[in-house]
């Protein structure tokens, strides 16, 4: 009996640490050895067996707040972190600062430093909170790759490909396809890694994917060349520089937000404020639909996993509501 | 203030000052707070291991697992070079603090009513 409420215990703990497998195993096994350690000292002093692990169990507190504790304290950041964050946002609105958009070689650089940044901090397998924000701008690439795959063989693939009618730079062409490789070895890297222990990380990285692919798709439709690689898409540069600013205090407060709710909380609106934001661009020009829709559904992906539960208890709570309103009205 | 609120603001310098003299486990810790104050610090044991988690990702302990001749696996935990200089610095202000409290209180006594 007491074992099984003590296995409930660690199951519990174990559930709500959402940490790399290696660190919350250590974590688990540390609090096992705790209790056990506790229970024989009790023992010794004459308490029963099963009352002495019930009381070690009761004396070391619910496991759900033991658990949220020592997660807190595993996913808090200091401003150094915070600042190596939002470095790839500065870095997008130096381009447009310094009207580098139209260089071949600005953008590839800075591309270049954001993916080589990701790959180097995925390579060694635990990587920092703060890499996920430079996750984002490298997973852009394949999100752009994927949606013009799924809108069809049009101007902007051939570009890419090289057999388009509009001339392509070679080098662009050798390095988007590289950097794509880049992006998608990451991407599985991320999935394999941390999607298996915490989705909210991955849903968190998507957050600029709509805005960078809203931004190339209409700047790669008003430029089919791709002379200038991020034509401004029609917003004055100004706006741009907003946009990336705001991305940057985005990634900001959600790393300092400490409690999950609050970050969850805070990712559903920054996701509908940067879907609005691409739908806004798109509409700037003829974009397709299925432009609009492969986005959304691109940003599904990524954030539903991470916000079933909230969901789920969102409409449990709506559903209670609607139960007790027809209650009491049919009184 | 209660104790349980003098013990939250000093937990790092207790933790320090034992890690200080050897180095310890989780469970080590509790009965040696417990044992050192006479039972005075009741120490909750939920708090411990945010605390000592938070302690080692400042730098100021590190954790290893060891062996022990029974056969069980515990981590231990030591304090670093870092946390010896914050140690240093905590102890010296704490002086500072019970000089000027005792100063006080030593002063003014307060009679019982009645």
């Amino acid at each position: 009996m007491v074992d099984s409420q003590k296995a409930d215990y660690v199951g519990i703990l174990s559930r709500h640490i959402r940490l790399q497998p290696g660190k919350k195993n250590d974590i688990v096994l540390e609090i096992e050895g705790h209790l056990e350690d506790k229970a024989s000292d009790l023992e010794e002093r004459g308490v029963q067996r099963e009352a002495a692990k019930r009381l070690a169990m009761q004396q070391m507190g619910d496991p759900a707040v033991l658990a949220r504790h020592i997660q807190d304290v595993h996913t808090s950041v200091g401003l150094k972190e915070v600042g190596l964050s939002v470095i790839p946002h500065f870095l997008l609105a130096g381009l447009v600062v310094f009207a580098l958009c139209d260089s071949i070689l600005a953008v590839a650089t800075t591309l270049a430093v954001i993916g080589g940044v990701s790959w180097l901090t995925w390579r060694e397998g635990s990587p920092s909170i703060w890499s996920h924000s430079w996750l984002g701008f490298t997973l852009a690439a394949p999100a752009i790759f994927l949606l013009m795959l799924v809108l069809g063989p049009g101007k902007s693939l051939q570009s890419l490909l090289g057999v388009s009618s509009h001339p392509v730079s070679f080098s662009l062409i050798v390095f988007f396809w590289g950097y794509v490789g880049v992006a998608l070895w990451v991407m599985v890297r991320v999935v394999q890694r941390v999607a298996g222990y915490d989705w909210l990380l991955v849903a968190f990285s998507g957050i600029p994917v709509p805005v960078l692919t809203a931004w190339v798709l209409v700047a790669q439709w008003l430029d089919p060349s791709w002379k200038a690689p991020l034509e401004l898409a029609g917003l004055p540069g100004a706006h741009w520089i907003l946009v990336f600013l705001s991305m940057a205090v985005t990634t900001a407060a959600f790393l300092k937000f400490g409690r999950r709710h609050l970050r969850v909380g805070h990712l559903l609106i920054s996701a509908a404020v940067a879907l609005t934001f691409a739908y806004s661009i798109l509409l700037v020009d003829y974009q397709p639909v299925p432009a609009r829709l492969a986005i959304a559904g691109m940003m599904a992906v990524m954030l539903f996993p991470a916000l079933k539960k909230p969901l789920a208890s969102s409409l449990r709570i709506l559903h209670n509501v609607l139960h007790t309103t027809t209650h009491l009205v049919g009184k | 203030m209660s104790q349980q609120e003098m013990l939250k603001g000093n937990t790092e310098t207790l933790l320090l000052s034992l890690l200080l003299l050897e180095p310890m486990y989780g469970y080590q810790i509790v009965k040696e707070i417990n044992s050192r104050s006479s039972g005075y610090f009741d120490f909750k044991e939920g708090t411990l291991y945010p605390a000592l988690h938070r302690m080692e990702r400042e730098g100021l302990i590190e954790g290893r697992w060891q062996n022990t001749p029974g056969g069980m696996r515990r981590r231990y935990y030591y304090i670093t070079l870092k946390g010896r200089f914050v140690l240093s610095d905590r102890q010296a202000e704490w002086q500072r603090f019970s000089r000027a409290m005792n100063s006080v209180i030593a002063r003014s006594s307060v009679q019982p009513e009645g």
